[in-house]
């Protein structure tokens, strides 16, 4: 490509296959080298940090630490644009990315080719989002809850019970009880949790 | 950018109106309740003017003070046991309280003793009670027995007291008074009864909700296993092929290779498009998404869309705005963007536009626009995407009432 700079990238992802067969093909062009390899967030952002590299590629699902909140805390301390990839990106997570400063994301479908061509767009200060992740974005669910209906499940969202919600929200027993009774009546559903798995499926909480 | 026609047998499936259902459950239980209290109320009353126009002596101000006391426990205590009674569990184990509420019945019967005793008739007590032991949800079989002997014990007594006790009263409001009395009983358990019976068909429709998603999952499950057999036969085929091809023909193995990745490509889009069956949203929805998405890339976004936007032919111009969406998200850098869907002129008009001119970018790119106009005009709209300065807007605009 241009051939006057390398552009240095960082790799995280938890799936070895993946991982490895991904970098041995970046290794394979010639503008691009892959200084690091990792299999988490925590440990990203520790190389991100020691090797300072131009681009860090992370795998949205990792354990502990997601992608998102992995490049949001390097994109803090290191300038290093992020990529991220996902095999199935659950809704509203482009939104999180876009918001923690993500510069691109794809599916992790795409061809080896692809991602290297992604690399250099992110690497020259553009962005790049995948049309297909972009189009499950965009037919999201809406929420039919309000803020405080969603603040209620979010407290809820561990099995607390009514009590400790109304703790948590500084609210009465009885509000808590109201607002989950809206919130089943809206969606139609028959108990808290249900009402739980049902807004984090949608990414609402 | 792939927009996959759907057939019928794909449609997308739209959830009943759940919420209206809802609503109206909940109206239901309100008409309900309100209904007994405002009975018990009217009882009460009754009761209160009988025991002022009696003949005198007039009632002392201890009598009236007790009798207001134990009406408002009493009906204090059926609010509540009413509350408890519409909060009992469907099949959220959470809200479970399992047991007899004892509190709240021994204070409707200290009530109905006060009542009793104010007014000077074991009817009034006897009544206030039963109605009490009516509000609780007795186990399968008690109800019916118990409502049946309460109302025995209630005749009864009034007999007694109308005939013995006290035959001189039974002359003017006494009489109404007892009559409503009489009737709080059979009354509040026959309209428990019904708000029970509009609470199971209620839950005999979520449980039809339930079913036809549980036969929709099989049936994607059996299609996701017929496509996805399907190609990794291929794959293993072509595979299979490349490898005995390897030593005598390399270039015709790569071949095969290259086409094996082209079979995995095809199980991705059409693993992709089954799972497409259960989205689309009405464009309002894909609109507001879309602002979301752009304001959480940083840019100003201005969003204007018509009332009735969810008539707009959503598969037309969904793919538009995915596609431009993509592309103002993509180039990046932008400021600000604006997106307005307006009804002109007995034409659907989607504009989207932003203030940095998309540059085609190396990977993806396909022929979105080119796709989309060719889309857009085989129903009778146009397209039309224009640059001014730096600003670029793309413009679509389809006949109101057109399905595709």
């Amino acid at each position: 490509m241009t051939g006057d700079r390398v552009i240095r990238v960082l790799i995280a992802d938890d799936e070895d296959m993946i991982r490895t067969a991904l970098a041995a093909l970046l290794r394979l062009e010639d503008d691009l080298d892959v200084v690091g390899e990792c299999r988490d967030g925590e440990t990203a952002i520790a190389e991100a940090a020691r090797l300072r590299p131009d681009v860090c590629l992370l795998d949205l699902e990792m354990p502990g630490l997601d992608g998102v909140d992995t490049a949001a805390r390097i994109l803090r301390t290191v300038p290093s644009r992020c990529v991220i990839v996902t095999r199935h990106a659950r809704p509203g997570v482009l939104r999180r990315a876009l918001g923690a400063g993500v510069d691109g994301f794809l599916p992790k479908s795409r061809p080896a080719d692809d991602v290297a061509a992604v690399i250099r767009e992110v690497a020259a200060g553009r962005r790049y989002v995948d049309p297909e992740i972009a189009a499950d974005a965009l037919s999201d669910e809406r929420s039919p809850l309000t803020d405080r209906e969603l603040d209620v499940l979010r407290a809820g969202a561990r099995g607390e019970t009514v009590a400790e919600i109304a703790a948590a929200l500084h609210l009465s027993a009885g509000t808590v009880r109201n607002h989950v009774s809206s919130v089943l009546g809206k969606l139609g559903l028959a108990s808290r949790q249900q009402a739980t798995i049902h807004a984090r499926e949608r990414g609402w909480i | 950018m792939s927009t996959v026609p759907r057939n019928d047998e794909t449609a997308p499936i739209r959830t009943p109106a759940a919420t209206t259902h809802a609503r109206d459950v909940r109206v239901t239980w309100w008409y309900t309740a309100g209904s007994l209290v405002v009975f018990q109320l009217t009882t009460l009353f009754m009761w209160l003017l009988a025991l002022l126009y009696r003949e005198p002596p007039l009632p002392s101000a201890a009598a009236i003070a007790l009798f207001v006391a134990g009406a408002a426990v009493s009906v204090a205590a059926g609010v509540l046991l009413l509350v408890r009674y519409r909060v009992e569990p469907v099949d959220d184990a959470e809200d479970h309280r399992a047991g007899v509420p004892w509190m709240l019945l021994g204070a409707s019967a200290a009530a109905a003793l006060a009542l009793g005793v104010a007014v000077g008739s074991p009817l009034l007590a006897v009544t206030t009670a039963a109605y009490a032991l009516c509000l609780v949800r007795w186990q399968g079989g008690i109800r019916f027995r118990l409502v049946l002997l309460l109302t025995v014990l209630i005749l009864a007594v009034w007999f007694v007291e109308a005939t013995r006790l006290n035959p001189d009263a039974y002359a003017g409001p006494v009489t109404s008074a007892a009559v409503f009395g009489a009737l709080l009983v059979p009354i509040t358990a026959t309209s428990l009864w019904w708000w029970d019976v509009v609470r199971e068909l209620d839950r005999a429709r979520r449980a039809e909700g339930r079913l036809a998603a549980a036969q929709e999952r099989l049936r994607l499950a059996s299609d996701l296993h017929d496509l996805q057999g399907h190609h990794l036969q291929v794959i293993a085929l072509q595979l299979e092929l490349a490898e005995k091809m390897l030593a005598r023909d390399p270039d015709a193995a790569a071949d095969q290779v290259r086409a094996a990745r082209g079979s995995v490509d095809e199980a991705r889009r059409g693993t992709r498009d089954l799972a497409a069956r259960f989205r689309g949203v009405p464009l309002p929805d894909e609109l507001a998404n879309a602002v979301d998405l752009l304001r959480a890339a940083g840019l100003r976004v201005r969003l204007d869309v018509a009332e009735d936007a969810a008539e707009a032919p959503a598969d037309v111009l969904g793919p538009v705005v995915r596609e431009c969406t993509t592309n103002v998200l993509k180039h990046g850098g932008g400021a600000e963007a604006s997106l307005s869907l307006l009804r002109r002129d007995g034409a659907w008009v989607l504009s989207i536009g932003n203030d940095v001119r998309g540059e085609t970018s190396p990977v993806g790119d396909g022929a979105g626009l080119a796709g989309i106009a060719a889309r857009v005009g085989a129903i009778g709209g146009t397209m039309d995407a224009t640059a001014s300065g730096d600003r670029f807007v793309v413009t679509v605009a389809v006949p109101a009432g057109v399905l595709s």
